[in-house]
């Protein structure tokens, strides 16, 4: 059985198991994410070797089968996400408060498979039911939050069904258009006509909703801050990259040029609107999680400027700045939400000002936090930085593209604001919050490893960029 | 890979590895603490000599690691590294010896012994980086680095004086950042390398080129102090005493006139930094400085502050003669890297010294504190006296290589500002003198010292006075080979191929 | 190893004296005096100049000629008598190591600056001597001095400063080079002239850059007054004499300006004195108005520099002369003042007075012919005789600081004045005696003028002035009310200045936000997007929808 298979199959079989069978979860649940995670690793190494693959159920031709595509991107991508639910379920099993119940276990499970189907899609409907899948399975999570969560819940679910049917509408006509759904056989076919012009209207709106791009990002800030820190986590740092991933094939692979072009701009502006209001929030957000959800919704905007602007100018080495941007976002985000958590947790207190003092009583988790805050501001060596640097090389081939500079000014700017909000408030000694039981190292130790890590992901940026670079040529 | 490769990696890790060694460790082991910041002081001199002695026999030291696309990770030795190494590293074992005298017995320690150490690996790695990627990864890192030494006392006000130095700080590093990425763009990011490497592209892309400047300069200016972007500075005198000294001698401020000098003689290159016509607005810029400064110190009513708005001037000398890019002007700029630091250390170590025997902390309680602690004083004449431009102090060295300089390239206005701002200088540090030697001393002066053997902690007495040695020396010897005047003339001569 | 190594000592053995008075403490001030005895050795001893490479390329300490060592011994003599003579007085003094300190400094770099054959050790020298002299001018404390010293200091930074950027200009001139033997054939431009007439100027206290001379010298120790004014004020008339190129066209032209300053100076100087009305003011205008002379010499020396030579010669005498004899004087000042003197002791400061006076068969009378004999060789021959006319002045003058002297003598019941003052005291009194006969070229100069109608010139001021002053005492002249307090336009400048340094009149823009205002407006804005995300996220979906069908 192929590895990246395995990869998928592990955590769904696990949810199903976990979800028949009842056992306690967490420690099944870390058994079954390494196995994925190592299974990821070893697909990655084989795509390496082999370049990209078709991976075919049942033995079906396409355009009928159920067709996965194995990239170097998409086996990246996968072990990404084993990674990162590996570091959260760690983190989970140890900090019981940051779960909300045992149904974490399989949801989460759940969420890993979806994503990983989501990862090797290679057709619109494909994506749309492991879309579906992935809605779902993140707004059970939100809900784990018990009463007080059950509203941002209720407006996830909703617009997220909106978002899927929006872009159901948009397959649809793309199917009656043209009759097929796989995107390798779409982009040769596609035309800038009127109805393909509707249907990646419709879809972009869709996946924006679901991906919290600006300016459709009003759900996302009360469903993170009100889940539980673990949850939160995961869905910051993955379940957004996922439509975000469709928004990127749709546009890059299947969009005629002109159109395309034309949507780029309008993205990029989007991508700075989302950095400077996003970060604003951030910047002015009471408690500590809403202010890290909304860093969230900032951190899209570089994505999303890397996208418009990869369109735009047609410029392929922007995919790497955009997934590079991703995949620094995932790690850092989910450091700091956990960060976020301990801390909350520990001081008892869910706003920003609890953390006066932070720097003496929680050491660890603050450090965490602000490692993180480098990445997500951009700080050398980390991989926020890498991803910047990538940005801004294309943007500074030529005088008329300068001005985009300013906006990635400005967001760094904006985004060392709220990160630094939160550090010097924990240097602040003069009257510090006494922590209400003795802090937790290893789980702070364990909030503070995913934020290590991508503060290495400078220095392994040479293999990073072939794995990256290896689709987007 | 041999020693050659390894040992510029080794000294940034000798401060580096003791640094996080120290985070770790409880607030009770103090021996422990002390041996790991002394020992680390000591291999990191040592590896310093060696590297001199190393470059000095015509070794080339270069550690590369990869880290972006096309820009390597690089550290190496070069004159003018060595220049900012060599005084980094002399003034952090005073600063080290000075700090532990100074929080002997205060809460956080290890919190802030780690962060010293960071602060100068950083300041270290700056000094030694080979190209403008590493330089960048060095300077945000010492930002960073730096930051919780400001906060230390985490009272209101330093908190909002850290606040206020992240604002400055993390803006000039992004904008560094964009003209980096700028200058990469354009010619890639190859070592530094006396003349520059941009000179080819001056003729095609020179928008981009002056847009990269200023961008560089911005971002380089905000640490270096430069008006307007200087407000960062005087607020964090609410910091510890030696992290001031660190702030204004050894790190922070000359990691910016650092970084300026490396932009102009080793990116861009004289020459065509000359044909971009970039470097009268620089000099204006340096000049205006250099003046306000002065002016405003006058104005402080407090050791500390007036202390920090003269470093806002005396900087600038750096950048002025870096500005005025003639040989001898030069010389000037880089021989006051060295002698700045030395005399303003010395400064702020008396200062503290002050506040932490006596309390004293406004000018107006200083009055006869020469006869309380005569040895104090007597450093903080010499650094004083040092940067007014009195010979045989450092500072007249600088100074007079800056107004031959000046007049060498036919500038003879910098002529005044120069004798200005000395006059300023002498309007705001004389009236310490004549309070500390000349004025009736207060009567708690003669308290609680019969008992004691020197007039204060020798800890913070030593470092003072050995500073204060090394400043009186490096201006009465200037003419030995290996004085900072001898080292700054070797640079120049490489930049200016005399 | 040769002689060269003793001018290092020169300027060393007082720092080295610091030391030791730093490790000994009391034990070792009654010994300090003897700081000056390798400066006292040097000129004995010829020497070849001194190289030292290691402090500054081309610097170079010492030489063989006569001026340097004839201004060195001369001012170590008067420094080591007034050495001697504070180590005494001082004795009691609660701060005399203070006082130790300072003037062991200021002696160092007197000494450094004579010996130094470059402008930098000048520089350095002149910088030494002249700040550590304000450590003496304000020694005895109170508001006096203290305002005395401010403006002392104030005019000795600027002078410095003025004098950094001429040093500055001429060595650029120069192509780098700095050695005075360089300079002395490269040209001069007019900013640089008047940077170092000022600059020097203000040191060398003549007219108009005298305003700080008859403040200081009242308000330091008789001993500081007499170095002060015996030894360091000429350091600024030996600076403008080497850094000055020979026989440059633009001095040629600046030489009339420079004499009618010299001239004014010499009487308006006498003036000034006559009207004051304390002995050691008295002495200090008298300095003021000698430093005419000085000037008037240099004058001489840029229009002719054919005479070059014999003016070096009369520059010399002159320096050495009125040194010691106004050391002399202060010294008396000092002493009459605290102690009971024997009216036999009385004659002992007549002799420098008549000495400055000019009086025949004392130094004074013999540099005083040697003077007009070189205004007589030059093109200002017709000025010569107003120096009769001025010796006849400076007779006023100084009779009447005689005068005052004696009618400030202390009370008859003061103490008798210990010999180790008496001694350094009547030895400087003796110098214009004896110097003549001991140093050849002032005895050559003497000789000279023993000529009967020099002898008359050098007489006939000396007696109109006595028979002006028996006549001012006989009527019972004072000094008319309306002279007694003259303006003093350079005090209040220096109070101004402070004030302005301490309170300089800079705006600090500080920005003030509306705080408040605007966390109202944030609020409203807050609440309108909290509202309900639902409702308007899909507002926006349909907009963009909307838009997107035109797109």
């Amino acid at each position: 059985m192929n590895l990246a298979l395995l990869s998928l199959t592990l955590p769904l079989v696990g949810a199903l198991l976990l979800i028949l069978l009842r056992p306690a979860g967490g420690r099944w649940v870390i058994m079954i994410n390494l196995a994925s995670t190592l299974a990821a690793a070893g697909a990655l190494h084989q795509v390496m070797q082999t370049g990209t693959q078709w991976l075919e159920l049942g033995g079906w031709q396409a355009p009928l089968a159920i067709r996965f595509q194995l990239s170097p991107l998409a086996a990246l991508l996968l072990l990404f996400t084993a990674g990162l639910h590996l570091l959260v379920a760690l983190y989970a099993a140890r900090s019981r408060h940051a779960i909300g119940g045992e149904d974490f276990w399989p949801l989460s499970c759940l969420l890993q498979a979806a994503l990983a189907a989501l990862w090797l899609s290679g057709d619109l409907f494909n994506l749309y039911v492991t879309l579906e899948l992935l809605s779902l399975a993140a707004v059970a999570l939100v809900a784990l939050a018990g009463a007080k969560a059950y509203r941002p819940a209720l407006n996830y679910l909703l617009l997220s069904l909106a978002g899927s049917l929006a872009y159901l509408f948009g397959v649809a006509l793309l199917y009656g258009r043209y009759g097929v759904l796989d995107i390798a056989l779409l982009s040769e076919l596609a035309e800038a006509d009127v109805t393909t012009r509707l249907a990646l209207l419709l879809m972009s709106l869709g996946l924006m909703l679901k991906a919290a791009l600006w300016p459709l990002h009003l759900w996302l800030p009360p469903a993170h801050a009100g889940a539980p820190a673990a949850v939160s986590a995961l869905l910051s740092a993955l379940v957004v990259k996922g439509p975000l991933y469709i928004l990127w094939l749709l546009w890059s692979r299947i969009a005629p040029v002109e159109l395309a072009q034309s949507a780029g701009g309008l993205f990029a502006v989007a991508g700075i609107f989302a950095l400077l209001c996003g970060g604003w929030s951030a910047l002015r957000a009471p408690y500590l999680k809403t202010l890290v959800a909304y860093s969230t919704v900032a951190q899209l905007g570089y994505a999303l400027l890397a996208l418009g602007l990869l369109l735009r100018w047609q410029e392929p080495s922007l995919s790497a700045a955009l997934w590079l941007f991703v995949l620094a976002h995932g790690l850092a985000k989910v450091s700091m939400f956990l960060a976020a958590g301990e801390l909350q947790y520990t001081l008892g207190s869910k706003r920003v000002r609890a953390l006066k003092g932070a720097s003496q009583t929680m050491p660890l988790a603050l450090f965490a936090f602000a490692v993180a805050g480098g990445s997500l501001i951009g700080l050398p060596p980390s991989g926020g930085f890498l991803a910047k640097w990538l940005l801004l090389q294309p943007l500074f081939q030529q005088p008329q593209h300068w001005p985009w500079a300013i906006g990635v000014l400005l967001g760094t700017l904006a985004s060392a604001a709220y990160v630094f909000r939160v550090v010097a408030l924990g240097f602040d000694r003069a009257r510090p919050t006494p922590a209400s039981f003795h802090p937790d190292r290893l789980a702070q130790w364990l909030a503070m490893l995913p934020a290590l890590l991508v503060w290495c992901l400078a220095l392994i940026s040479k293999p990073l960029l072939l794995w990256i670079g290896g689709v987007s040529q | 890979m041999t020693w050659t490769n390894w040992l510029p990696l080794a000294i940034v890790l000798s401060s580096l590895v003791p640094g996080l060694i120290i985070f770790s460790l409880r607030e009770d082991q103090t021996r422990l603490r002390v041996a790991l910041n002394l020992g680390g002081v000591v291999v990191k001199l040592a590896l310093v000599v060696a590297l001199i002695a190393g470059v000095d026999r015509g070794l080339q030291f270069r550690f590369e690691l990869p880290f972006l696309p096309g820009a390597p990770l690089v550290l190496q030795a070069d004159a003018l590294s060595l220049l900012f190494v060599a005084l980094s590293s002399v003034l952090w074992l005073a600063t080290t010896v000075y700090a532990i005298g100074y929080l002997e017995g205060s809460p956080l320690r290890s919190r802030f012994f780690g962060y010293f150490s960071l602060c100068v690996s950083a300041t270290v790695g700056l000094a030694l980086a080979g190209n403008l990627v590493s330089f960048l990864l060095f300077y945000e890192l010492l930002t960073l680095a730096t930051f919780p030494l400001v906060v230390h006392r985490g009272t209101p006000e330093s908190l909002r004086a850290g606040r206020v130095y992240l604002a400055y700080t993390v803006g000039g590093g992004t904008l560094l950042l964009m003209g980096v990425a700028l200058l990469h763009g354009l010619a890639g990011s190859p070592d530094f390398q006396p003349g520059g490497y941009l000179h080819a592209q001056v003729q095609e892309h020179d928008l981009a080129l002056r847009v990269g400047f200023v961008l560089l300069i911005v971002g380089l200016g905000v640490k270096a102090a430069l008006i307007p972007l200087h407000g960062w500075l005087p607020r964090a005198m609410v910091a510890p005493a030696p992290v001031s000294a660190l702030l204004h001698a050894v790190a922070v401020v000359k990691a910016g006139a650092f970084g300026i000098v490396r932009v102009v003689y080793d990116v861009y290159g004289a020459s065509a930094a000359a044909e971009l016509d970039l470097m009268q607005p620089l000099l204006w810029l340096a000049a205006a400085t250099i003046l306000y400064g002065s002016v405003r110190a006058l104005q402080q009513q407090e050791i500390k502050k007036r202390l920090a708005y003269s470093t806002i001037s005396q900087v600038s000398y750096i950048t002025l003669g870096v500005a005025l890019l003639g040989p001898i002007a030069a010389v000037g700029g880089l021989v006051h890297l060295v002698h700045q630091g030395l005399m303003k250390v010395t400064l702020f170590y008396c200062a503290g010294n002050f506040a932490e025997t006596l309390g004293v902390h406004r000018i107006r309680e200083m009055d006869g504190i020469g006869r309380r602690m005569p040895l104090t004083m007597t450093a903080f004449s010499i650094g004083a006296l040092g940067m007014i431009g009195i010979p045989p102090m450092a500072g007249f060295v600088s100074k007079w290589y800056l107004g031959l300089g000046a007049l060498e390239v036919g500038q003879d206005w910098v002529l005044l500002v120069l004798i200005g701002s000395a006059l300023l200088n002498a309007g705001y540090f004389l009236p310490l003198l004549w309070r500390g030697w000349f004025a009736p001393p207060a009567d708690w002066h003669e308290n609680n010292w019969a008992n004691e053997r020197w007039e204060t902690h020798w800890m913070l007495l030593l470092p003072a006075v050995f500073t204060a040695l090394l400043a009186l020396l490096v201006g009465l010897l200037a003419g030995t080979a290996l004085s900072p005047l001898g080292w700054s003339q070797l640079i120049v001569n490489r930049e200016f191929e005399i | 190893m040769s002689g060269a190594w003793l001018w290092l000592l020169v300027p060393v053995a007082p720092l080295l004296a610091i030391v030791l008075l730093l490790a000994l403490r009391e034990r070792v001030i009654g010994w300090l005096w003897l700081a000056c005895l390798p400066a006292l050795m040097a000129p004995l001893w010829p020497a070849e100049g001194l190289d030292l490479p290691w402090l500054w390329a081309e610097m170079r300490w010492g030489g063989d000629d006569a001026l340097t060592r004839a201004w060195l011994g001369f001012s170590a003599l008067l420094w080591g008598c007034a050495g001697a003579f504070a180590a005494s007085s001082l004795a009691e003094d609660p701060r005399r190591l203070r006082f130790w300190l300072f003037w062991l400094l200021a002696l160092s770099g007197n000494l450094l600056l004579i010996i130094a054959a470059d402008a930098l050790s000048f520089y350095l020298g002149f910088s030494l001597m002249s700040l550590s002299a304000y450590g003496l001018v304000v020694h005895q404390g109170g508001p006096q001095p203290r305002r005395a010293g401010r403006l002392y200091l104030q005019l000795a930074v600027c002078g410095e400063m003025l004098l950094l950027a001429a040093l500055l200009l001429r060595t650029s001139g120069a192509q780098g080079a700095f050695g005075f033997e360089s300079w002395a054939s490269v040209p001069i431009d007019g900013l640089t002239l008047v940077l170092l007439l000022i600059g020097l100027g203000l040191k060398a206290g003549f007219w108009p850059l005298h305003v700080w001379l008859p403040l200081a010298h009242p308000a330091a120790p008789a001993p500081a007054s007499a170095v002060l004014s015996g030894a360091m004020i000429k350091a600024g008339i030996l600076g403008l004499w080497r850094c000055l190129p020979e026989g440059d066209p633009l001095l040629l032209e600046w030489a009339p300006v420079l004499l009618a300053v010299g001239l004014f100076g010499a009487f308006y100087a006498v003036l000034l004195g006559l009207c004051s009305r304390q002995a050691k003011a008295v002495l200090a205008y008298s300095s003021v108005s000698q430093m005419g002379y000085f000037v008037m010499i240099l004058a001489l020396a840029w229009r002719d520099p054919q005479n070059l030579a014999a003016l070096a010669g009369v520059l010399v005498i002159f320096g050495a002369h009125h040194g010691l004899a106004k050391g002399a004087l202060f010294l008396s000042a000092g002493l009459s003042h605290s102690y009971r003197l024997p009216r036999l002791a009385w004659l002992l400061p007549a002799i420098p007075a008549l000495a400055l006076i000019g009086a025949p068969l004392t130094s004074g009378g013999a540099v005083k012919t040697a003077l007009k004999s070189a205004f007589a060789d030059g093109h200002f021959a017709a000025w010569q005789d107003v120096l009769s006319l001025g010796s006849l002045a400076t007779g006023l003058l100084l009779l009447r600081a005689l005068w005052l002297m004696r009618q400030d003598a202390a009370a008859p019941e003061a103490g008798r004045a210990p010999f180790l003052q008496l001694l350094p005291w009547a030895l400087l009194c003796l110098m214009p005696l004896v110097l003549p006969w001991l140093w050849p070229t002032l005895r050559a100069a003497l000789f000279y003028s023993f000529g009967l109608a020099d002898t008359w010139k050098l007489l006939w001021p000396l007696l109109g002035a006595l028979l002006l002053a028996a006549l001012a005492l006989r009527l019972g002249w004072s000094v008319p009310r309306i002279l007694r307090r003259l303006p003093d336009p350079a005090s209040w400048a220096s109070l101004r200045l402070k004030r302005l340094t301490q309170r300089p009149p800079l705006v600090v823009p500080r920005p003030t936000a509306a705080r408040e205002r605007w966390r109202a407006r944030e609020r409203r804005w807050n609440r309108f997007w909290r509202r309900g995300a639902l409702a308007l996220s899909a507002w926006v979906v349909a907009g963009l929808l909307w838009l997107g069908w035109f797109w």
